[in-house]
């Protein structure tokens, strides 16, 4: 079946992609860019990366802005996916939903309304293992923002590596927070991962941060071998 | 020993349908094996003390094309059996209920109006992706959406048909179909 997979950038759409990857042919990734940091559907930080990374990847994508209201960016995203399905000839969607019911009925409902297929092959994992997952199949991801109590500034931009993913499990007990950022706690970027044909190396960020709320930004980023 | 049964046409929908019951069996600590439908022979029902019919994609129905023949065994299954979702619909077939055109996506409110083994709440939310409802000639209502009939029992046997998908919202209720 060929697929299009809606992309943020993070390690949930990419291990989603990963796994549709097994399967399927996905011909296209499809992303929308909010203008709206508070978006109800859509991952922002570091969202102009996806571009990028669909280069490194080596499928095409295709970006669509919105404004990111309520139920508007939901238009933009079911005209998003309307362009794949014309342009790309996909027959079903994936996402990369682990537990919102909010995000998961919209995209069932577009996909019913194009007669698309729709997969969500995260759609419950338990958040331990979903980093597991990214780190046993040699995810190279970065916190790319953090929006909850305990997180200080020192996490932005750091590697999930096997230690961090101890530390994220002990916080997610300790803090009663989602290990794997669901909750929106977290939000990731993967730089490379084993179907990356190239990786991307950031050559410039930023870091803002106030209150337990912050963004490791990448402002300079390029291709490079592997 | 459980039997979890998939539906799915493509496997990449098991981790969506099928992997969510099999991590609350495992969570459980019940004993589980999983089939896919085209799979289940006489000795799985045989071995098996209750079932479990996962879902699938709104987009699938092969499994509805191919019900009349290869879950003719529910007719004549004496043990507890839980049907979710296509489950529902495959149950309905079965037992010659009507299936007519009812999307369902996304959350509904349930209310129960039957004293029953499996929920323990009278009104919760619960989580819907579906395309179909029955009618009910065959058996008891255990639970409305609305009016439409989510949560049906067989008048005689513990065979169960939830339209939503319990192990989203209400675990509880597969929680307690696993202890029956």
């Amino acid at each position: 079946m060929r697929l299009g997979v809606l992309f943020s950038g993070g390690k949930d759409s990419c291990l989603a992609l990963y796994k549709a990857m097994q399967e399927h042919k996905a011909v296209c990734l499809i992303s929308l860019v909010s203008e709206n940091p508070e978006s109800y559907m859509f991952h922002t930080p570091n969202i102009h990366i996806t571009k990028l990374q669909s280069g490194a990847i080596g499928i095409p994508i295709v970006m669509l802005k919105t404004k990111g209201q309520k139920e508007e960016e939901l238009i933009d995203l079911k005209k998003a996916i309307a362009k794949a399905k014309k342009e790309y000839k996909i027959e079903g969607i994936v996402s990369g939903a682990v537990r919102s019911v909010y995000q998961a009925s919209r995209i069932e409902k577009i996909c019913k309304d194009l007669e698309l297929w729709c997969f969500n092959p995260l759609w419950l994992i338990n958040q331990g293992e979903l980093l597991k997952e990214v780190l046993k199949n040699k995810f190279k991801t970065i916190i790319s923002g953090v929006f909850a109590y305990p997180f200080d500034k020192s996490y932005l931009g750091k590697i999930i590596n096997r230690k961090m993913v101890n530390n994220l499990i002990e916080l997610s007990e300790k803090y009663r927070i989602n290990p794997a950022g669901e909750g929106g706690e977290i939000e990731t970027t993967v730089l490379d991962a084993p179907f990356f044909k190239k990786k991307i190396k950031v050559t410039g960020s930023k870091k803002e941060y106030k209150d337990y709320s912050g963004n490791f930004i990448i402002k300079k980023a390029e291709l490079v071998k592997k | 020993m459980i039997l979890i049964i998939s539906t799915c046409r493509e496997k990449l929908s098991e981790s969506e349908f099928v992997r969510p019951l099999e991590e609350l069996a495992k969570k459980l600590e019940k004993e589980f094996f999983t089939k896919h439908y085209t799979l289940v022979n006489k000795s799985d029902l045989e071995n098996s003390e209750k079932v479990i019919i996962s879902g699938t994609a709104v987009k699938d129905f092969r499994y509805y094309e191919e019900t009349a023949e290869l879950f003719k065994w529910i007719r004549e299954f004496k043990k507890p059996l839980l049907g979710i979702c296509a489950g529902f619909q495959i149950i309905s077939e079965v037992f010659n209920e009507k299936l007519t055109e009812n999307e369902m996506i996304g959350q509904f409110d349930v209310s129960v109006v039957l004293q029953n083994k499996l929920t323990e709440k009278n009104e919760f939310p619960a989580y819907f992706v579906c395309s179909k409802k029955a009618t009910k000639r065959n058996f008891n209502v255990i639970a409305f959406s609305g009016k439409v009939p989510v949560i049906i029992k067989h008048k005689e046997r513990e065979i169960y048909g939830i339209l939503f998908h319990p192990e989203v919202m209400n675990e509880e209720i597969v929680i307690n179909f696993c202890n029956l």
